[in-house]
């Protein structure tokens, strides 16, 4: 498993516990609307409180922005950014 | 004045004009709905502490009544109005796409002794309304059956204000 595979895993294991998306997290793709799949404003705040736990980050204000948590693919960027910017591999 | 000239004048989108120099000034309107479960189970669950202060300012968390032993359920009617609320308000101020929404606390909901809700905009959402022209907000919350509903509205001005924020002191933006 690439490190791109585990953090989409990671990420989906976050979507599935706070998402609230009435379908199987694990049959989304990794560049499908998560909003069109379900996810709602309020459940994308949960979702990304969870991340921000999970990877010990906090998203700055600059990535609060819908296209943020729209997909996996989207959320992954964003972590990997800020993962980087931290240092952490 | 003919009934038609009223429905046309009702209809026209321009409700108020400026006193200034009478251009009219159009107003937009956000509405948004908030189950209040899912609010409740954020009260409830491990981040409970995280999702109160990243979304909800203290003297929004004040009026719930959360800090004074108010009922679990109570103070997530009135959270999920207010979270309703911020909502409402991103929808009225339209950011673009690619543009960050504002903090959530930068908008606040607080409630007057009377009750009445009071909106307030802080920050980058004070910045982007008064970028837009917007002002005049004002809002209207009400929960029943287990759903929040709030209604966010202000008017779009023409008029940019001046670093000096005189409202005398006002020039034309060519919306």
């Amino acid at each position: 498993m690439t490190t791109d595979d585990s953090l989409h895993e990671q990420i989906r294991g976050v979507l599935a516990q706070y998402g609230k998306l009435p379908g199987d997290v694990a049959s989304l793709g990794a560049d499908d609307d998560l909003f069109r799949a379900g996810l709602t404003s309020h459940s994308s705040v949960n979702v990304m409180l969870g991340l921000e736990d999970a990877f010990d980050v906090e998203f700055p204000d600059a990535m609060l922005q819908r296209s943020t948590f729209e997909s996996i693919a989207a959320m992954a960027a964003a972590l990997s950014s800020l993962l980087d910017h931290a240092g952490v591999s | 004045m003919l009934l038609d000239d009223r429905y046309a004048a009702l209809t026209s989108g321009s409700t108020h004009g400026c006193p200034e120099c009478g251009v009219s000034l159009r107003p937009r309107v956000g509405t948004d709905v908030q189950a209040v479960e899912p609010v409740l189970e954020s009260l409830r669950g491990p981040q409970q502490r995280a999702y109160l202060s990243r979304v909800f300012t203290d003297g929004e968390i004040a009026d719930s009544g959360l800090a004074d032993g108010a009922e679990l359920l109570v103070a997530a009617q009135s959270l999920a109005a207010r979270f309703a609320a911020k909502e409402a308000v991103v929808k009225v101020l339209r950011p673009a796409a690619d543009t960050p929404r504002p903090p959530w606390k930068d908008i606040e909901v607080r409630r007057e002794p009377s009750g009445e809700p009071r909106l307030q905009l802080h920050g980058a959402a004070a910045r982007h309304a008064a970028s837009a022209g917007l002002t005049s907000w004002t809002c209207s919350l009400s929960h029943d059956a287990g759903v929040a509903v709030a209604v966010v509205a202000a008017l779009e001005s023409p008029h940019v204000p001046t670093p000096s924020h005189d409202p005398r002191e006002v020039h034309h933006d060519n919306r």
